[in-house]
């Protein structure tokens, strides 16, 4: 009996001051999830979502100690607040664009708010989980609402028919191979936990140093292989492109953009905490996975008539570029692995949110077809998909060229020559479809005359992200210093 | 010591050919069958290590909870057959299947594997049974990812209903 | 060094007014007020630079103003800084004060225009970026201006968006510049790979440690995105369809600054390209034939900007040349007088295009210099100094190089003294096309014609005295650019000993040409010398060959059309590079994506990789989705990879 008291007794009670945003987020998807139950205001709940994330936000920046706690399984540190507030900058901006979109498509659930913050929930826990444990719940938690709410273009409409169909044939798409990879992730976890008798990332770093035998190397490749599934990197990305085109398009947005980078920040503390003895090992997985990503990636992209169906491959593609950075183990590599994934945000949200607001347009599909002399029509939204364009291409002055170039430099840095070609030549590469959507905006006329129905929030958020690309695109420095600190800090908690 | 290496080897043949059963039958309720058969068979391994709760657990969880719920499903969908795999893949998947079984078995043999090496001895377990020990741990310091599971629990739910829920409107019109 | 701090407000003044002017111009200060905001934060910036300039005139050192860091990259930081020597403070005066008098021009061009603050905005913020790469002591602030000068110009050439042709050039341009941006881009990265840095004076330093071809490597590269920016041969096809811009705009961006960064470039590297022959000869090359390819393009056009669009394109192939030659001074000189008289000559369009609205068409002008009597009188200056006519600043600084051409290799000689003699030509076949000759006017126009108001025609006079009095500067100005050019002069920790006598051995070509540098002395031996004597008289035959076919009309420009068709053809479609790179570009890549497509579709992608819905959909049927084969594949597919991960770590180890 003594054992149990022992146990019992060492247990002190939890530092709920540092899972306040956490708690917020939770309290927020109840308080959401009651007033869809009794009152059916849309504004009151879209509202109510986008305070709690707000406040959310604000409290995070109430936090000065991080803390290692929840008995060791909840790990609150500057890397974890850093991706929290970027997830939550980022779903608020997304959870703006909802309401006008559903009702639009005629396809407008409650649900819709609690499920995005209940997958939010996930995704911070995700990025502070110092335990194979607490990651697999938060991956889990935020994949299996993912996998709904792709799900969820349920319209009334008969011209939505095909929508509704590719919906669901993305979230069964997504649902299985999702699971496969769950299961990849759970055999890796046995593998772990039986060559190093712990669940926890340093202890298993230790076992490592100890004796990285051939159960520890096989479940490390695995956990690999299963995290290469969740960020969509070849050969395991199947899922990807049918989801981001099934899914309604700011659901689209949301994975593109905060479980993508989640999942990124997930990887990167998994890699550095729990096998920072054996990086040349997952350094070379990561490396072949990388360039995979970039050539089937760009290359499919290029052949795409949907536009949002490109920029999932694009998306594909900047799986790649970015994990491109873990073959070089380093601390530059570290450095622009996390620029690169906060840069991403911006670009990415903004040109699916671009898509989000167009296709409101009644008979607007996202084809090149539609996109045809957009200039003329709307100027401003061109110029601000050109922006983002020439971001995820690559070309200055926008921020996509300092991701791209900290890559190459940190893969130059390791002589990891072979990566860096590879990198240069697919961003060429992709210039075909990124050029090619800007030219059809420019270079055409109009087919249509439509006019489109986009008010100012709208507006603001298009060019507050624009701005933020050009902005950052020309002084990348404060990014860039919280990038270099966030990798050493992580390199240094190896002793933590 | 001679009865548990009998009691191993026949679970885990019969949970080994009862999954294979899960995979190739057409009929559903065979499948399903085969899928109790098999957790059943698993939670015999879980008893025969000694794991008694986890064993019950298994049994009452999936056995019973699930896999009742998957029949009552698969009965109350008129006509729904499954089709056998497409054998155009089975000539590349089997071989492949083969050869990833092959490099786990190599790894599980020789991997060097860690004993128990938290605070709950064998002797320990003897002392206080297994579902306090369980108790213990899932209450303190598994206590967030517990809470977690049941978070995910209730948004499978949420989900079932939203997706399966069926469009009035889209019914009336045909 | 202390006193010099004061420069930070060189780039940042403009940059101050357009914020300024962009944040409060629509709202608050609109038509005349934003211009004004934006003609004083240039005229600041360029007060500050003169000041600089004569500073560094008294000392010749070098000074390198740390502003602040950019951004870490291991162990190399890159900083916003201000490399003040003779050679950027010359370039920073040239496009401060020429600016000066281009905005001053511009708030009397663009009046009524309705987005006025916009384009002071568009304006001001390309002069910032102008200053970054000009006064930059590294590769990255460099190509951070580089790039920002072309996003400016896209924007500006642009300006007038509703029109499809301005959209079209500004895209063309877009697109060729990035052509040479890679070349750029991928220069730099080899030179950080190389020498460890990106500041100059490193790389100066560290040039005798590399190996000579990487060397070329670099500077042929880094010579790539001049082409580019200087609208060399074989990337000029843009810059002509850039006159869809705003004049003003074409003044300064497209004469007189943006596209002289090439040759400031290589101006600034010049320990770099004077380390490698190799890279010197291409320069060299590629200048003459530019020079005297686009002076035969120039000889047939009939829009009034195109014509100046050619020349600029031409007279930037001599300031290569002279680069390639060895005589980096001349070149330099070359690029200060030239942007005095071609930004005189294209505000004296501007002017000319408000006088008759906006006809560009040369042949639908004539006899304004009735009504315009001091348009057509500064445009007369600067079509002297464009001809090389003496004592107009152009021949004090494009007769040399033609000159030393000839003691050095006389293909490029006699190229550029064709190219010399076509120029007179051109350009006076459009002043009396356009100012003299018989009345083609339309007449409803006529009545409105009418001199412009003086806040244009006081920039035109003063650029016009620039014209006639810089070539008596020579001297002053090659000694004043000697430290930062000249080996023998530049002091040790700007370039040192062991790479001066890398330089010495590219610079050695040049060596034994004499051509004097003192103004007076140069004029009396052109004068004298049978070189100078003919370059003079090639000149003034194609002034007088201008005169009779287009003012006399002794000899019709049909029969001359008809008689030279082949020529005539060929230059008039511009030696049928756009046929050419339409042909390998546009269809070229048409045909190579078909055949991808088909390639793509019938064996890889359709039926594995992309799995697009369009198939099942087609079956139909939602219950299909469960038994859809794709999903198979794609777990085999998975399942193939983690086989292959696995293998490579099971057998390996």
């Amino acid at each position: 009996m003594s054992i149990i008291e022992q146990l019992v007794s060492a247990v002190g009670v939890p530092n709920f001051g540092v899972l306040i945003p956490e708690i917020i987020v939770l309290i927020t998807a109840f308080i959401v999830f009651f007033e869809e139950l009794f009152s059916k205001n849309r504004i009151l709940i879209s509202a109510t979502t986008v305070i709690g994330l707000l406040l959310s936000l604000l409290s995070i920046f109430t936090i000065k100690q991080g803390d290692l706690t929840l008995y060791g399984l909840y790990v609150v540190d500057g890397f974890s607040l850093l991706f929290k507030l970027f997830l939550l900058i980022s779903t608020i901006i997304i959870v703006a664009t909802y309401r006008r979109y559903f009702e639009s498509k005629d396809i407008y659930f409650g649900e819709f708010y609690y499920l995005t913050l209940f997958a939010l929930l996930g995704m911070m826990i995700m990025v502070s989980s110092p335990n194979l444990f607490t990651f697999y719940v938060g991956l889990e938690l935020s994949s299996i609402t993912t996998y709904i709410l792709v799900g969820m273009f349920k319209t009334k409409n008969k011209k939505l028919k095909d929508f509704d169909y590719k919906s669901k044939e993305g979230a069964f798409k997504y649902l299985i191979i999702g699971g496969a990879g769950t299961a990849v992730i759970s055999y890796a976890i046995a593998l772990l936990y039986g060559a190093s008798g712990t669940f926890d990332f340093m202890e298993i770093s230790r076992a490592a140093l100890n004796d990285a035998n051939i159960g520890l190397i096989a479940g490390m490749v695995l956990l690999v292989l299963g995290l290469a599934l969740k960020a969509a990197a070849v050969p395991f990305h199947h899922w990807a492109p049918d989801a981001y085109e099934g899914a309604p398009t700011p659901i689209t947005t949301f994975m593109a953009v905060a479980v993508k980078i989640a999942t990124f920040a997930l990887i990167l503390r998994v890699m550095v905490e729990a096998f920072p003895f054996i990086s040349k090992d997952w350094a070379l997985v990561w490396s072949i996975l990388a360039a995979l990503s970039m050539t089937v990636g760009n290359f499919i992209a290029l052949r795409q008539k949907s536009i949002k169906r490109m920029l999932a491959y694009s998306s594909i593609a900047h799986t790649g570029y970015i994990t491109a950075a873990l073959a070089a183990p380093t601390g530059m590599g570290f450095a622009a692995f996390i620029f690169y994934t906060l840069v991403y945000i911006f670009m990415s949200i903004g040109a699916f949110a671009v898509l989000t607001f167009l296709e409101k347009t009644e008979g607007w599909n996202n084809t090149f077809d539609d996109f045809k002399g957009l200039a003329k029509r709307s100027p401003l939204i061109a110029i601000v998909m050109l922006v983002f364009m020439f971001s995820l291409l690559g070309i200055p002055p926008t921020v996509g060229f300092f991701g791209k170039l900290g890559v190459f430099l940190a893969l130059i840095g390791s002589d990891i020559w072979w990566l860096a070609v590879v990198l240069v030549v697919m961003s060429i590469i992709s210039a075909g479809y990124y050029l090619r959507v800007v030219s059809v905006m420019y270079m055409y006329e109009p087919v249509k005359n439509i006019s489109f129905n986009i008010n100012g929030v709208e507006k603001s958020i298009l060019i507050l992200m624009a701005v933020i690309v050009l902005i950052l695109g020309i002084y990348p420095t404060v990014f860039w210093g919280i990038s270099t600190q966030m990798s050493s800090l992580l390199i240094a908690g190896i002793g933590r | 010591m001679e009865l548990t290496q009998i009691a191993f080897w026949t679970f885990s043949t019969l949970a080994v050919l009862s999954a294979i059963g899960t995979i190739f039958f057409r009929n559903l309720v065979y499948t399903v069958l085969s899928l109790i058969s098999t957790l059943i068979m698993v939670s015999g391994l879980f008893f025969t290590m000694g794991a008694e709760l986890v064993g019950a657990l298994q049994l009452l969880i999936y056995a019973v909870a699930i896999v009742v719920f998957y029949v009552l499903v698969i009965s109350t969908v008129p006509e729904f057959k499954g089709k056998a795999v497409d054998p155009k893949y089975m000539l590349l998947s089997i071989p492949v299947g083969f050869l990833i079984f092959l490099e786990l078995a190599y790894v599980s043999i020789y991997g060097v594997w860690q004993s128990n090496t938290g605070i709950f001895s064998p002797e320990v377990i003897e002392k206080i049974g297994n579902a306090k020990a369980v108790g213990t741990m899932l209450f303190t310091k598994y206590l967030f990812p517990f809470e977690v599971a049941s978070l995910i629990l209730l948004v499978a739910m949420i989900g079932a209903i939203i997706i399966g829920r069926k469009e009035e409107k889209q019914e009336a019109q045909g | 060094m202390e006193n010099l701090s004061y420069l930070w407000i060189v780039p940042f003044a403009p940059l101050i007014a357009a914020i300024i002017t962009g944040l409060l111009g629509y709202k608050l200060l609109r038509e005349p007020l934003s211009g004004i905001v934006a003609v004083i934060g240039v005229a600041i910036a360029a007060v500050a630079s003169v000041s600089g300039f004569i500073h560094v005139m008294q000392t010749g050192g070098h000074y390198d103003l740390k502003l602040f860091t950019w951004m870490p990259l291991g162990n190399y930081e890159i900083s916003v800084s201000i490399l003040w020597d003779p050679l950027s403070a010359l370039m920073s005066c040239v496009v401060t004060v020429i600016s000066t008098f281009i905005f001053i021009f511009a708030t009397g061009y663009m009046r009524g225009d309705e987005s006025y603050p916009r384009f002071f905005t568009y304006l001001s913020m390309f002069v910032f970026m102008m200053l970054m790469l000009t006064l930059s002591d590294n590769l990255v602030q460099l190509f951070f201006g580089w790039e920002g000068v072309g996003l400016m110009s896209y924007l500006l050439i642009g300006y007038f968006h509703f029109k499809k042709s301005a959209a079209n050039a500004a895209f063309e341009s877009f697109i060729v510049n990035r052509v040479g941006d890679w070349s750029f881009l991928i220069g730099i990265l080899l030179a950080f790979v190389t020498f460890g840095t990106l500041d100059y004076l490193d790389i100066f330093a560290k040039i005798p440690e590399a190996e000579g071809f990487v060397i070329t490597l670099i500077a042929l590269l880094l010579f790539g995105g001049a082409v580019g920016k200087s609208a060399q041969i074989p990337l000029h096809i843009w810059l002509p369809n850039a006159m869809e811009g705003p004049t003003p705009v074409s003044a300064l961006i497209h004469a007189a600054t943006m596209v002289a960064a090439g040759v400031y470039m290589v101006a600034r590297l010049m320990p770099l390209f004077a380390s490698s022959s190799v890279a010197l000869d291409v320069v060299l090359y590629i200048g003459t034939a530019s020079a005297f390819v686009a002076a035969t393009m120039g000889l047939v056009q009939n829009d009034i900007k195109r014509i100046i669009a050619y020349s600029t394109m031409s007279q930037l192939g001599y300031m290569f040349a002279a680069e390639g030659l060895g005589l980096f001074g001349d070149g330099m000189f070359h690029l200060a007088s030239h942007a005095t008289f071609k930004a005189l000559l294209f505000l004296a369009a501007g002017s000319v295009l408000i006088g008759i609205h906006h006809i560009l068409d040369v042949w639908k002008m004539g006899q304004l210099r009735k009504y315009m009597p001091i348009t057509a009188a500064t445009f007369l200056v600067g079509a002297l100094a464009l001809a090389g006519i003496p004592p107009f600043a152009g021949f004090f600084s494009k007769d040399p190089i033609i000159e030393a051409a000839f003691h050095i290799n006389w293909v490029v000689w006699a190229l550029l003294w064709a190219g010399a003699g076509l120029t007179a030509f051109y350009i006076f076949r459009l002043y009396f096309l356009a100012f003299e000759n018989g009345d083609r006017l339309d007449p409803h126009v006529k009545s409105h014609v009418h001199e412009s108001p003086p806040n244009m025609t006081v920039p035109l006079i003063v650029l016009a005295t620039g014209a006639v009095v810089l070539g008596f500067f020579r001297e002053f100005f090659l000694n004043f650019l000697r430290p930062s050019l000249d080996p023998r002069v530049m002091s040790e920790d700007f370039v040192p000993e062991k790479t001066k006598i890398l330089m010495e051995e590219g610079l050695s070509r040049a060596h034994h040409v004499h051509v004097p540098e003192d103004a007076v002395h140069f004029l009396i031996e052109s004068l004298t010398s049978p070189l100078g004597i003919l370059a003079l008289l090639t000149a003034l035959g194609g002034i007088f060959f201008a005169y009779i076919v287009y003012q006399k009309k002794v000899i019709s420009y049909e029969w001359l059309g008809e008689t030279f068709k082949p020529l005539y053809k060929l230059f008039y479609n511009r030696w049928y590079f756009d046929n050419i790179y339409y042909a390998i570009f546009v269809y070229g890549y048409y045909k190579f994506s078909v055949f991808l497509w088909k390639l793509g579709d019938r064996f890889i992608i359709d039926g594995i990789v992309d799995g697009s819905a369009k198939v099942s959909l087609a079956a139909g049927g939602a219950l299909r989705l469960t038994q859809s084969g794709r999903i198979a594949a794609y777990v085999l597919q998975m399942s193939i990879g983690i086989l292959v991960f696995l293998s490579i770590f099971l057998i390996v180890k």
